[in-house]
């Protein structure tokens, strides 16, 4: 976790174009995202908000376009040296490793450990390094409420528990950004409320910089602002969810796709 | 020594080499998840290596031809064997690693084992074709006894086989290990966490193709030669069946499926008199039992006998979960 | 030049063998590394229809070859290969049970047929030319015979439902059952015919080398994969043009460097195409490798 300077922008997209075969998926992207803050991307389905998570996190080389995160040019790192430099993401679907017990899982995420280079390894002077290591991941553990899983398998977690999980390794690399596709995808209305609270203390006490894709709106509507709204591959609008309302090509491009639920009260 | 003394140390001897073999493969396979069906290939390479190292160079115009023949005493000869098995196995890494599609991995590596026995077998010049090479010898062999090389072998590969174990195991119980499992079971979640995946699975594979050179070395130098018919997929099958069958993932695991599956099987048919005309019979039925053993134990139980342990929290963070600190 | 017919040849023989391959992976999406002994067995079956106790004559001994191991194929899959992939999911799983099964057939071979050379029974060759080639009529009667399997497999693929089935299961085989496909019989049918090419390309193979054992298919497998990898995984127009391609290049190449060292040659095109276009010439099927 680096605190550079005083550069208010952290991450910085500029004209990401990509193509599946004949398919152009986004045409041109550029946002902005201020450090602190606790973005949304929204858009129908189609609209290319994965493939631009993909683009920016590395885990696709976009054809065209920048990425520059921490005024560093990223264009085209691949995954894990995204991650490296700062900026972390989950998945849609909760990648948990399915064979390993939760506190292994939630170890790999713990970033330049001795024990993980091989001549420590072979002469076993990683110890006290991992015991270090392995406190912070416990505290984890309890901060998500997941400490009683502790020692279960990866494959009998439930949905919720699984997004908690992969967060909680996500965390341990104490990331400037985070990028979430979807987190709450399957979870449920009880598991919904805690997790953000999770979130949300993770932007502000934490002060890590969040950018998700949701598609339910009542939550981008509570967590976030700005929002980036995406339709056919581009962005075509930005700003607080009132402004959007008001956004006509916006309306259009969602026709059909709108959430009603987000003009009514949760129930 | 009499004839039953004899097999019992031999027999020993070729589980000790046989456990070394296990040990490289289930680092690849059984831990990181690589399917190294080339594997059996890189324990050639170390064997061809070790025999071309120890060898005189090949009379000219001779019958018997080769590359090398540097007439290197054994020591060196096994760890130039060790060498060359590294470089193998780095450049069919670096080939198989290419940010293929799963299923390219297993293709390719197939793809190299079949080829290079083709090569090998068809071209003479290179290593004797099917005739191999012969003629090598381990420490002392002339010095010894028949019987005392024979007690200094099984005492030699014992101490290889548990410096092999001591070694894995280091790597098994250490975060690299760990490492390796996370790359098994997802890699693009490691990536997500900024663990490089190539370099992982190279460090896992360049340490298993070490081992399996250690081992095609050793065998090759007890038992004295090295040719294409000692070498062929079958081989790689036993080792697979071996790991599957005794524990996937897990050194002690896979020692054991080793001892139960290689050493039953073959003891097993130490026992069953020659079947008259049909000498290759034998073989075949050892062959069908390895394959039966390795489809039951993946139909019922995957994780084989020996089941990879899942980390535990350590005692004192076990009584912190009781008490949470929030 | 006749290097250039000989290699026709082998690309014919080949060319039906590739075929058969890259239509069960683009189905099923998983290699069959016991494709091998898929070769093997119709030579087998051939040899008994053909040499004892049947003593018909070549060609329906080797169409009898090639529907015995489309039998073969089916039983396979329906009794081991499909329960074993809907109980072990995982492309490790399926790659491990193809492996094993073509070392376990293998060794089943020796003990039925054991691991003598044989023959099949076919009258003599004439040597014909034609234009600048030099075939025998064997030869001639592969080519054809090439041509028509491709012919029908090209009407399969194109104007069948079945065909239509296999072609977008290649595609995405979740999509492919919401559309109503029913995939498990697609499956079985692709075995079915993937196993029945193999079987006919195997008996080829047997007349062509005159004599064989236990492993001919295996030997041959290099080959196969080079061309499908070459072609396009999956493609069935990829898996012709990749035979042809090594078919070819491997007679001309063996007149430059020894024979021992022909592999070598597909080695190089395997390693060309990973580092230059691992989708192959015709580019592989877009299913994601861990979609079973």
């Amino acid at each position: 976790m680096t605190t550079r300077g005083a550069a208010s922008v952290i991450l910085q997209v500029d004209g990401i174009s990509h193509s599946y075969g004949g398919l152009q998926a986004i045409k041109g992207v550029s946002l902005e995202v201020q450090r602190g803050t606790f973005c949304g991307l929204i858009g129908p389905n189609g609209a290319g908000k994965s493939t631009l998570l993909d683009c920016i996190s590395g885990r696709i080389k976009a054809q065209k376009g920048r990425v520059i995160f921490e005024g560093v040019d990223i264009s085209g790192w691949p995954l894990h040296r995204t991650a490296r430099a700062g900026m972390v993401r989950t998945f849609q679907v909760s990648r948990t490793f399915q064979r390993l017990s939760v506190i292994s899982d939630v170890m790999v995420g713990v970033p330049n450990q001795i024990g993980e280079r091989v001549v420590p390894a072979l002469l076993g002077t990683w110890r006290e390094d991992q015991r270090r290591h392995l406190d912070g991941a416990v505290r984890m553990l309890h901060r998500f409420h997941i400490a009683e899983v502790a020692e279960n398998l990866g494959s009998a977690l439930s949905g919720g528990q699984q997004r908690l999980v992969e967060l909680s390794r996500t965390m341990m690399t104490h990331p400037a950004m985070l990028l979430l596709d979807e987190p709450f995808a399957g979870v449920s209305p009880v598991a919904r409320r805690e997790l953000v609270a999770h979130l949300r203390s993770l932007c502000q006490d934490d002060g890590v910089t969040i950018l998700m894709i949701e598609h339910r709106l009542d939550l981008i509507e509570e967590l976030c602002n700005p929002i980036h709204a995406m339709a056919d591959g581009e962005v075509v609008a930005s700003g607080s969810m009132s402004e959007l309302r008001q956004n006509d090509r916006l309306i259009s491009a969602y026709l059909g796709h709108v959430d009603d639920r987000s003009r009514k009260s949760q129930p | 020594m009499n004839a039953l003394e004899f097999l019992v140390v031999s027999l020993g001897t070729f589980a000790a080499l046989n456990g070394i073999l296990v040990l490289g493969l289930n680092l690849q396979f059984g831990s990181t998840g690589i399917l190294n069906l080339s594997y059996f290939t890189t324990v050639a390479v170390g064997a061809y290596a070790t025999g071309v190292a120890e060898l005189p160079p090949a009379p000219h115009g001779g019958l018997v031809q080769y590359v090398g023949g540097f007439n290197w005493p054994f020591p060196m000869a096994v760890a130039f064997g060790v060498v060359i098995a590294c470089c193998f196995t780095f450049v069919l890494g670096g080939l198989a690693f290419l940010r293929l599609r799963e299923d390219y991995l297993g293709l390719t590596l197939f793809s190299v084992q079949a080829g290079v026995l083709l090569i090998v077998t068809d071209y003479s010049p290179f290593l004797d074709g099917p005739r191999g090479v012969q003629g090598l010898s381990g420490p002392f062999q002339d010095q010894l006894s028949p019987t005392g090389f024979e007690v200094m072998y099984l005492g030699l590969s014992l101490v290889f086989v548990v410096a092999t174990y001591v070694v894995i195991r280091n790597l098994d119980i250490a975060p690299l290990g760990r490492l390796f499992r996370a790359i098994r079971e997802d890699e693009v979640a490691a990536a997500a966490v900024g663990k490089n995946s190539w370099r992982v699975k190279t460090t896992a594979f360049l340490f298993g193709g070490a081992t399996a050179g250690l081992g095609g070395a050793l065998v090759a130098t007890y038992t004295g030669g090295w040719d294409p018919g000692a070498w062929q997929t079958p081989e790689t099958l036993i080792l697979l069946s071996a790991i599957v069958v005794g524990g996937r993932g897990r050194p002690l695991g896979a020692l054991l499926g080793s001892v139960l599956l290689i050493e039953g099987i073959n003891e097993a048919g130490l026992f069953i008199p020659t079947l008259g005309d049909r000498p290759d019979l034998l073989p075949a039925l050892q062959g069908v039992a390895t394959a039966l053993a390795l489809f039951a134990f993946l139909w019922w139980r995957p994780q084989g006998l020996l089941a990879e342990r899942p980390e535990r929290l350590p005692k004192a963070a076990v009584v912190r979960t009781v008490q949470p600190t929030r | 030049m006749n290097a250039l017919g000989f290699g026709l040849v082998d690309a014919s023989i080949l060319a039906i063998a590739a075929l058969g391959f890259t239509l069960q992976f683009g189905v099923t999406n998983y290699v069959n590394f016991a494709y091998g002994a898929f070769l093997t067995f119709g030579a087998y079956m051939a040899l008994a229809a053909n040499v004892e106790p049947f003593h018909l004559s070549i060609w329906p001994a080797m169409l009898i070859g090639g529907v015995c191991t489309a039998i073969f194929g089916l039983l396979l899959n329906q009794f081991f290969l499909a329960p074993f992939v809907a109980r072990r999911r995982g492309l490790i799983f399926a790659l491990i049970v193809t492996f094993t099964l073509s070392l376990m057939l293998g060794d089943i071979y020796i003990i039925i047929w054991g691991s003598d050379f044989k023959e099949l029974d076919y009258s003599g060759t004439v040597a014909h030319e034609v234009g600048p080639f030099l075939w025998s009529n064997y030869d001639i009667a592969f080519m054809f015979i090439t041509g028509v399997v491709l012919l029908a497999v090209h009407l399969l693929l194109t104007r069948t439902s079945l065909g239509r089935s296999m072609r977008a299961m290649g595609d995405d085989l979740n999509l492919a059952r919401v559309c109503g496909i029913r995939t498990e019989a697609v499956v079985a049918a692709t075995w079915g015919i993937s196993a029945f090419l193999a079987g006919v390309a195997g008996v080829m193979l047997a007349i062509e080398q005159r004599t064989f054992t236990t492993t001919l298919g295996d030997n041959f497998l290099f080959l196969i994969l080079g061309s499908v990898i070459l072609g396009g995984i999956g493609r069935p127009a990829g898996a012709v043009i990749g035979a042809v391609v090594i078919g070819v290049a491997v007679q001309i190449g063996v007149l430059f460097i020894p024979s021992g060292l022909a592999p070598v040659l597909v080695f190089v095109a395997l390693i060309g195409v990973m580092l230059l276009r691992p989708q192959g010439l015709m580019g592989a099927t877009p299913r994601p490798p861990g979609q079973l």
